[in-house]
C-alpha cells in the first residue's frame, strides 16, 4: 500500500514540476502583453465618417450573430501548445470573446468543415504558422481583433477545396481589426471553383505584413471598404485565378499606400457594383493600380472599373505608372487623379476606355506649361503611348490640400471640381458631387476602428 | 526486504522532487532580477509593438527599453515614430537624427547586427518628418544621403522622386525616355502618325543600277531600229521629305525627289534588214537627264493605336512635276529617258508598326495604279525587322516583294514604243541606323534583289544613305 502511495505521489509530482519549468519558459513580456488599448489617434482631424458609410451586406444566408454561439470561450489565454490553440470542427457556433492565442506550435485557431466562428476582441499572435487557418468552413467572423507575428500569415481561408466537402459556400466577415507583421500574407483567400466564398472587410488594418496584405483567389467575392493597407511587402491587394475561375472585388474609399509591390494588383479578376473607387492609392513602390501580366499567356480575363481614385506618387527607380494594365481586359479608368507617379499616369491598351482623368507631372517632368513646346513631351508621359488625351481629361495640377502631408483633398480652386463624368450609381450619386479623384476621404492607420470596446484581462 | 528498499527509494526521490519544487520559485525570481536589461527592454518593446496605437502607454513602454538598455536604437526609433505619427515631429526628428549619430559615429553600434536596417528606417523616417514639416529641400537631401549609403532603398527612390517633382527639379534630371521607334530604310512608311504639330524632316540619296535589253518583241514596230539592244542605267536618286502632324491620328507630308540618270549603250554593230543597206557600226552611247522627278503628297491617317501596336492608312499621291519627255543624245541616237511618269498616280496602302522590347516590326503594303505609260502599276509588300540597341543603334532586316505591270515607254525621236512586260522581283534588305542626337538620325542599307526577272528592268544593288531628324 505503502509503494502505491509513494509511486503516486512521484507520478502526481512530476507533472506538477514539468508545469512549473515550463511556466518558467513563458516571455513574462507576452503574459502581460496589453493588446488593444488606448483611443483613436486624433492628431488627423475629422476627416473619417463624414460621409454616410455604405453598410455592405453580402447577401447570405447566414446571420453574423455572435448570439447564436453554442459554445462559448471567454477571458482564456491559450498558449505554448504543441499544436493549434483552438481547433475546430463541425457546424457548432463557436464564440471566442477576449482571448489570447499564442505561441501555438501550428496555428492559434484551425477550423476545418463547417466551422462557424465568431472572434471578437482578441489576440492572436506569435504561432508558429497561421494565425486563424479555416479550411472548408462555412463562417469566419471577426470583430476587433488583433493578429499579429503570426509564421505563416494572418488569416489563411480555404473554401471547399476538398471535393467531399459539402460546403457550398464560405463567408468570412471582418472588420475593426488588425492584420499586422505577420510573416507571410495578413489574409489570404481561395476559393475552389465549387465553392463560393465571400470576404467583407471594413475598417481594418492591415500593415507590414511580409507578402500581400489582401491576396483573393478564385472563386472568392471580396467587398473592401474604409480600410488601410499599407507597408506589406508585396502588393496591398492582390487578386489572381489559378484555377481560371475571376475573383470578384469590391474595392473602396480604402487607403493603400507604402506597398513594396503594387497598391492593388489583379493578376485575374473583376469588379462588381462598387468596383475600385474612392481609394487613395499612394506612394507603393511598383505600381498604383496594376492589372495583367506583361506576358502572361492568359489574357482578357480581368474586367475592372477603376473610379473616381486618387493615385499618386507610385513606383521607384525607373518603373511605376500609376495605373497599369497588361491584362488585355477591360479596363474602364474614370474620374481618377493620377499625379507624380514615377514613369507615366496611365499606361493602358485601350486608350479608348480612360476618360475624365486628371494627369499631372507623372513621368520624369514636374511643371507643365500648355503653351511650352515640350507640352506634348509632357503629355506623352501622362499616357504611355495613348495617341491623345481621352475625353474630357485635364492636364494640370491637381492643387491637393497639402500633399506633402499626404492630405489628397482637393482645394477649393482645383478644376478637377465638378470635372468629372457623373456616374449614375446609388453609391457614386449619394456624394452629390462630380469631382475628379476620391469623393472620400478614407481612413489612415489610427483611424481604422481596431479600438476595442473592452480588453483580454 | 525487498519492498522496504523499493520505498525508500521512492521516498528518496519524492524528497528530491519536493526540494526541487520548493527553489524553483526562488530561482524563479532571483533570475529575474538578474535579467538582462537588454533583455527585459526587448520584451518591452514587444509589448509596445503589440499596443500600436500611438498611446501615452505606448511611448511609456519604449521609454521604460529605452532607460533599460540606453544603447537599443530599436526602442529609440520606435520612439521618434511613435512621435511622428502623434504629429510631434520635433521630438521625433530628434531621436532619428540621435540614432543616425550613434551608429555613424560609433564602431560598437556599425558593428552591431541589424544596425543597418535601422539606420536606413531611421535615415528614411528623419526625411519623412522633413517632408512633413515641409522643408522639402531638406528631405530632398536625406533621401539623397540616404540613397548614398542605400542605393536599393525602394522607398528613398520612391520619395525622392516626388520631392524633386514637387521642387520642380525633375525636368531633365535624367536622360529623356521617349524611344524613337525608327522606320527602316526601304519599308518607309511608319504604322505611327506624327504627334499634333510636330514635324519631320528626312532626306536620302539612293544609288543603283539597271539592266535590261530591248529585244524585237518588246517594239511595237521592231522595223523602226536595229534590235537588241542592251542598256545600264545609273541613278542617282536624291528624296526630301517634310512630314507634319494635322491631328495625333492624320499626317500629311511632301516628298519632293531629283533624278540624274544616265544610259549607257555599249559600242554594237547593226545590220538593217535591208540588204542593201550598209551596216552601222556605233560607239559606246552615253546618255544623260537629271532634273525634278514627281512629288509625293502623302496622307495618312491613322486607324488603330495601341501603345506601341499602330495601324495606319495612306495614299501617296504623285504629282507629275518630273518631265516624262526628257532626252538627251548622242552620235546622233536620242533617247527618251523619263523623269517622271507624266500623270495624277494614286498609290493607297497600308502601314503598320508593331514594337515590342527591343524589336521593332514595320509592314507597308501598297498598290500603285498608273496609265501605264512610263511608269507601270505596283503592287509592294515590305516587311522589315528593327532590332534596336539601347534605343540608339538599329539593325534592320527588309524582305520585299515587288510586282511590276506592263509598262509603255515611247521613244519618241525615233518613234517607237517599248512594251515592258510585267516582272516580279524580291528583295533583301539590310540596314544599319544610328540616333546620334536628340532625334537626328543617320541611315546606311543596301537592297539586294534575290530573285528578279531575266527581262526587263531590275535593280541592282540599291545602295542607300540617309539622315533624319524629328522635331518633338
Amino acid at each position: 500500500m505503502s509503494d502505491f502511495f509513494c509511486k503516486a505521489i512521484i507520478i502526481t509530482a512530476l507533472p506538477i514540476l514539468f508545469f512549473c519549468s515550463a511556466c518558467s519558459r513563458l516571455p513574462e513580456a507576452l503574459l502581460k502583453a496589453p493588446i488593444q488599448t488606448g483611443t483613436a489617434s486624433e492628431a488627423h482631424g475629422p476627416w473619417y465618417g463624414e460621409l454616410q458609410r455604405p453598410e455592405m451586406q453580402p447577401p447570405d444566408q447566414y446571420k453574423l450573430d455572435a448570439a447564436e454561439a453554442t459554445v462559448i470561450f471567454e477571458d482564456n489565454d491559450i498558449h505554448h501548445n504543441n499544436r493549434a490553440g483552438i481547433s475546430i470542427r463541425g457546424s457548432q457556433p463557436i464564440r471566442i470573446s477576449r482571448c489570447r492565442l499564442y505561441n501555438n506550435g501550428t496555428g492559434g485557431i484551425r477550423a476545418f468543415s463547417q466551422a462557424h466562428i465568431y472572434l471578437d476582441n482578441s489576440s492572436i499572435h506569435s504561432n508558429r504558422t497561421g494565425g486563424i487557418d479555416m479550411r472548408e468552413g462555412r463562417l469566419l467572423s471577426i470583430r476587433r481583433t488583433s493578429i499579429f507575428l503570426n509564421g505563416e500569415g494572418g488569416i489563411r481561408v480555404q473554401g471547399g477545396y476538398d471535393h467531399k466537402s459539402i460546403t457550398a459556400r464560405t463567408e468570412v466577415d471582418i472588420r475593426s481589426s488588425r492584420i499586422f507583421m505577420n510573416r507571410q500574407g495578413g489574409i489570404s483567400i481561395k476559393s475552389a471553383p465549387t465553392c463560393f466564398t465571400t470576404v467583407t472587410l471594413a475598417y481594418s488594418a492591415i500593415f507590414k505584413n511580409n507578402k500581400a496584405g489582401i491576396r483573393i483567389e478564385d472563386n472568392t467575392w471580396l467587398n473592401a471598404w474604409d480600410n488601410v493597407f499599407t507597408r506589406n511587402l508585396t502588393a496591398g491587394v492582390a487578386a489572381a485565378s489559378p484555377s481560371g475561375t475571376i475573383p470578384v472585388l469590391d474595392l473602396f474609399q480604402n487607403r493603400i499606400s507604402f506597398n513594396h509591390g503594387a497598391g492593388i494588383f489583379i493578376t485575374a479578376g473583376k469588379t462588381g457594383t462598387y468596383g475600385i473607387s474612392n481609394n487613395w492609392i499612394y506612394n507603393n513602390y511598383r505600381v498604383g493600380i496594376g492589372c495583367g501580366l506583361e506576358d502572361s499567356p492568359f489574357k482578357n480575363r480581368t474586367h475592372v472599373a477603376i473610379l473616381h481614385n486618387t493615385i499618386v506618387a507610385n513606383g521607384a527607380g525607373t518603373i511605376g505608372a500609376g495605373i497599369r494594365d497588361d491584362s488585355g481586359g477591360a479596363v474602364v479608368v474614370q474620374n481618377n487623379i493620377i499625379a507624380w507617379n514615377v514613369r507615366t499616369g496611365i499606361m493602358v491598351g485601350n486608350c479608348q476606355d480612360a476618360s475624365y482623368n486628371l494627369l499631372y507631372a507623372n513621368g520624369e517632368v514636374s511643371d507643365f506649361d500648355k503653351d511650352d513646346t515640350s507640352a506634348y513631351l509632357f503629355e506623352r508621359l501622362q499616357y504611355a503611348g495613348c495617341p491623345s488625351t481621352g475625353t474630357g481629361d485635364l492636364i494640370e495640377d491637381p492643387l491637393f490640400s497639402a500633399p506633402d502631408q499626404y492630405d489628397f483633398r482637393l482645394k477649393e480652386q482645383s478644376h478637377a471640381q465638378d470635372a468629372g463624368n457623373e456616374i449614375d450609381t446609388p453609391y457614386f450619386l449619394q456624394f452629390g458631387k462630380t469631382d475628379m479623384g476620391s469623393l472620400y476621404v478614407p481612413p489612415d492607420l489610427y483611424q481604422t476602428g481596431f479600438y476595442r470596446e473592452g480588453s483580454c484581462k | 526486504m525487498y519492498h522496504s528498499n523499493d520505498c525508500g527509494f521512492f521516498k528518496c526521490c519524492l524528497a528530491f522532487l519536493l526540494f526541487i519544487l520548493l527553489i524553483l520559485p526562488l530561482n524563479q525570481a532571483h533570475s529575474a532580477k538578474n535579467q538582462d536589461p537588454c533583455d527585459r527592454a526587448w520584451k518591452l518593446i514587444n509589448n509596445g509593438i503589440a499596443v500600436w496605437d500611438n498611446s501615452d502607454r505606448q511611448i511609456e513602454l519604449f521609454e521604460e527599453a529605452l532607460a533599460l538598455c540606453p544603447d537599443l536604437l530599436e526602442a529609440k526609433l520606435r520612439l521618434g515614430k511613435v512621435y511622428s505619427n502623434r504629429g510631434e515631429l520635433d521630438k521625433a526628428a530628434i531621436k532619428f537624427q540621435e540614432i543616425i549619430t550613434d551608429v555613424m559615429s560609433n564602431d560598437y553600434f556599425m558593428t552591431r547586427p541589424g544596425s543597418k536596417d535601422v539606420l536606413h528606417e531611421a535615415m528614411l523616417s528623419l526625411a519623412e518628418v522633413y517632408r512633413l514639416e515641409g522643408r522639402l529641400d531638406d528631405a530632398e537631401d536625406q533621401y539623397s544621403r540616404t540613397l548614398l549609403l542605400f542605393p536599393h532603398s525602394q522607398a528613398a527612390q520612391n520619395q525622392i522622386q516626388y520631392v524633386k517633382k514637387r521642387l520642380h527639379r525633375y525636368d531633365n534630371a535624367l536622360p529623356p525616355r521617349y524611344n524613337l521607334l525608327t522606320n527602316p530604310t526601304f519599308t518607309r512608311i511608319s504604322g505611327f502618325c506624327l504627334p499634333k504639330g510636330k514635324f519631320l524632316i528626312d532626306a536620302q540619296y539612293r544609288f543603283w543600277t539597271q539592266d535590261g535589253s530591248v529585244t524585237t518583241d518588246m517594239l511595237d514596230n521592231p522595223e523602226a531600229l536595229f534590235p537588241p539592244e542592251e542598256r545600264e542605267v545609273k541613278i542617282d536618286l536624291w528624296i526630301a521629305g517634310l512630314r507634319y502632324g494635322i491631328t495625333d491620328d492624320f499626317s500629311i507630308g511632301v516628298i519632293g525627289r531629283y533624278f540624274r540618270r544616265k544610259l549607257k549603250l555599249p559600242a554594237r554593230t547593226f545590220s538593217p534588214p535591208f540588204p542593201s543597206a550598209p551596216s552601222l557600226s556605233l560607239d559606246e552611247t552615253n546618255l544623260k537627264v537629271s532634273g525634278l522627278g514627281d512629288t509625293i503628297i502623302m496622307l495618312k491617317y491613322q486607324l488603330l493605336g495601341k501603345r506601341q501596336t499602330r495601324l495606319s492608312v495612306y495614299n501617296l499621291l504623285s504629282i507629275p512635276t518630273g518631265d516624262e519627255h526628257a532626252h538627251d543624245s548622242d552620235q546622233s541616237i536620242t533617247r527618251t529617258i523619263p523623269l517622271g511618269s507624266g500623270s495624277f498616280d494614286d498609290t493607297p496602302g497600308l502601314a503598320f508598326t508593331t514594337a515590342f522590347n527591343s524589336f521593332i516590326t514595320n509592314v507597308n503594303i501598297s498598290y500603285r495604279i498608273t496609265d501605264g505609260k512610263n511608269v507601270g502599276d505596283e503592287f509592294n509588300i515590305g516587311t522589315a525587322l528593327s532590332y534596336s540597341y539601347k534605343h540608339t543603334v538599329f539593325t534592320s532586316l527588309e524582305l520585299a516583294y515587288r510586282w511590276r505591270g506592263k509598262v509603255r515607254i515611247k521613244q519618241e525621236a525615233e518613234n517607237f514604243t517599248v512594251t515592258e512586260k510585267s516582272t516580279s522581283t524580291l528583295f533583301v534588305a539590310p540596314g544599319l541606323q544610328f540616333i546620334v542626337f536628340q532625334g537626328l538620325k543617320l541611315e546606311v542599307g543596301v537592297k539586294i534583289p534575290a530573285i528578279k526577272p531575266d527581262k526587263g528592268w531590275a535593280e541592282d544593288y540599291v545602295f542607300s544613305a540617309g539622315i533624319s531628324k524629328a522635331f518633338f
